[in-house]
C-alpha cells in the first residue's frame, strides 16, 4: 500500500521501471507524462536582475556605526598599550584588577584582547581581572555601558542589582542606584539574572529591567532609534536617576525641588546639547529650569 | 570577507537574490511579495551581519526568507494560488515553434494553478530547483516519505489534463 502512494516519485527518479508502475496504475499514460516533463524542462522561473534590485535595498539600508573618532581612537590605544605594559609589568599571575572609569562629560570606548568592546558612558567605571579575562571574560560595571561581544566563551556583565550573560552580541547595560537595571539586546541573545537567580533571555529589539531588585517581565523596544548617538531613551525612569545620567554626560550640578525626584518620565533626552536635554525633559513634566553659574535649578511649575 | 562592509554586502546580494526569488515562488510566492521577502531577509543580515559567518550566509538567507514567507502566508492562505510567472530557458528563433511552446507554456500555467498547493510546492521546487526529495523535506519540516506523496499527487494531476504535443 506505502508502494503505491510513492512509486511515481521513485519513477521519476528512475528506481521503479514502466512495468512496475503499470502494475499498479493501468490506466496512466507514462509517455504523455514523460513528455510533459521533458517539455517542462524548457521553462524556467522568471525573476528579476539582481542589480535593479539592490538600489531599492540600498536605500533602506541603515548607516553601520561610524567609526571611532580620533580623540577616542588615541585614548584607546593609550589604553590598550597600557593594558599590554601592565600584562607585562605585573606578570600573568597577578591578579590585581584593573579599573577603567570614564570621566564625566567624556564617552570611554575600550577593546578587550579578545576583540569585545565597551563603550562607557560619561561617570561609569568598569572593572576586570585583566589575567584572567581570556578564561572567564567577567566584567563589574558601575553606571552605564554599550557592549558589543566577540563570539567564544560566555561573556558576563556583574552590577550590583544583577548579572547579563552572553555569547557574540551587542547590548547595553544601563545599573542606576545599584537595585535597578536596564539591559537592552541590540544583536544576538542575553540572559539577565537578577539577585534572586531568577532570569529571562532576551534577543535582538527586546529589553528587560530588574527595578528594586524584582526582575521585569520581557518588553521591546525600537533598535533603530535606541542607536542614536544623540538621544537616549528612558522608559519610566527616576527623575533622580535622569539627573545622575545629565550631571555625569555634561559635567555639571543640577538641583531639584523637594519632591521632584521619583517622578518617573518617559522619552528620549539630548546627550549632546544640556539645554535641548532639560528643555524636553522640564516641558515633559511641566516644570522649569534655571541655569546660573554653570549650576541648574529645576523646580515645579506649580 | 566582511559582510559588515557594504561592497561585500552588495556582493551578496547579488549573488543570492536570483536564487531566494526562485525559491520564493517555487514556494508560491508572488513576484512581488518574494522581492519583499528578499528585501527583509538581507536586511535582517545586514543587522545581524557581524553574527553570521561566510559559509552560513545562504542557510542564514534562506531560513529567514522561509520564516518571512511562512509569517505572511498563514495570515493569508488564499494568496497561495499560483501566479504566472514561468519562461522560456533560451530563445527560440523559429517563430512557428516559438508560437506552440507559448501554447504549452500558458496550458502548463493552468494545470499548475489547478494543483493544490502543498503539491505544487513539492513538484516546483524538485523540477524547477532541482532539490532532492529529502533538501525538500528539510525546507518545508515535513519527512521525506511525504515529500515523495505529494510529488506522487502532483505527477497524477499532470497526467489528468491531455497536454498539446509540438511536432
Amino acid at each position: 500500500m506505502e508502494e503505491r502512494e510513492i512509486i511515481l516519485s521513485r519513477w521519476l527518479q528512475g528506481e521503479v521501471s514502466d512495468v512496475q508502475v503499470k502494475e499498479l496504475f493501468p490506466d496512466i499514460d507514462l509517455d504523455a507524462l514523460r513528455y510533459t516533463l521533458s517539455m517542462q524542462e524548457k521553462l524556467d522561473i522568471s525573476v528579476h536582475k539582481p542589480e535593479s534590485q539592490w538600489e531599492s535595498l540600498d536605500a533602506i539600508l541603515p548607516e553601520k556605526k561610524k567609526p571611532i573618532p580620533t580623540k577616542r581612537t588615541i585614548i584607546l590605544f593609550v589604553l590598550l598599550a597600557l593594558a599590554l605594559f601592565s600584562a607585562f609589568w605585573y606578570g600573568f599571575s597577578n591578579t590585581a584588577k584593573k579599573l577603567i572609569k570614564a570621566d564625566s562629560n567624556e564617552f570611554l570606548q575600550y577593546a578587550f584582547e579578545d576583540g569585545s568592546s565597551i563603550k562607557l558612558w560619561p561617570g561609569s567605571s568598569m572593572q576586570y581581572d585583566a589575567s584572567s579575562y581570556m578564561e572567564d571574560r567577567v566584567i563589574e560595571l558601575d553606571g552605564e555601558a554599550f557592549f558589543e561581544v566577540e563570539k567564544g566563551n560566555t561573556f558576563r556583565v556583574e552590577t550590583k542589582a544583577g548579572h547579563v550573560e552572553v555569547l557574540g552580541t551587542s547590548f547595553n547595560v544601563w545599573e542606576a542606584d545599584r537595585k535597578n537595571l536596564e539591559v537592552k539586546c541590540f544583536t544576538g541573545r542575553v540572559r539577565v539574572t537578577d539577585n534572586a537567580s531568577n532570569n529571562h533571555i532576551i534577543t535582538a529589539g527586546e529589553k528587560v529591567n530588574i527595578i528594586d531588585d524584582e526582575l521585569q517581565d520581557v518588553a521591546t523596544f525600537d533598535v533603530v532609534s535606541h542607536r542614536n548617538n544623540s538621544l537616549k531613551h528612558y522608559d519610566k525612569a527616576k527623575v533622580k536617576w535622569i539627573i545622575e545620567d545629565l550631571q555625569n554626560i555634561y559635567n555639571t550640578q543640577i538641583s531639584l525641588s523637594e519632591g521632584l525626584q521619583d517622578r518617573s518620565f518617559s522619552g528620549a533626552v539630548s546627550i549632546i546639547d544640556l539645554n535641548r536635554a532639560l528643555s524636553y525633559l522640564c516641558t515633559t513634566l511641566q516644570w522649569e529650569y534655571e541655569i546660573k553659574d554653570q549650576n541648574v535649578f529645576i523646580k515645579n511649575n506649580n | 570577507m566582511n559582510v559588515c562592509e557594504k561592497v561585500v554586502f552588495k556582493q551578496v546580494f547579488l549573488k543570492y537574490h536570483r536564487d531566494l526569488e526562485r525559491y520564493l515562488i517555487s514556494r508560491g510566492s508572488t513576484s512581488a511579495d518574494a522581492l519583499d521577502i528578499i528585501q527583509e531577509s538581507f536586511l535582517r543580515l545586514w543587522e545581524k551581519c557581524k553574527e553570521v559567518s561566510e559559509k552560513s550566509l545562504k542557510s542564514f538567507l534562506l531560513t529567514s526568507s522561509n520564516r518571512i514567507f511562512i509569517d505572511r502566508y498563514r495570515k493569508d492562505k488564499t494568496r497561495l494560488k499560483y501566479t504566472e510567472s514561468l519562461s522560456f530557458k533560451s530563445e527560440i528563433k523559429d517563430g512557428q515553434y516559438h508560437l506552440e511552446l507559448e501554447e504549452f507554456k500558458k496550458y502548463f500555467e493552468q494545470v499548475l494553478s489547478s494543483m493544490k498547493p502543498s503539491y505544487r510546492e513539492v513538484f516546483m521546487l524538485h523540477r524547477f530547483e532541482k532539490m532532492k526529495y529529502k533538501e525538500i523535506a528539510e525546507a518545508l519540516g515535513i519527512t521525506q516519505k511525504a515529500v515523495e506523496k505529494r510529488m506522487q499527487n502532483a505527477l497524477l494531476h499532470l497526467t489528468k489534463h491531455k497536454i498539446p504535443k509540438i511536432k
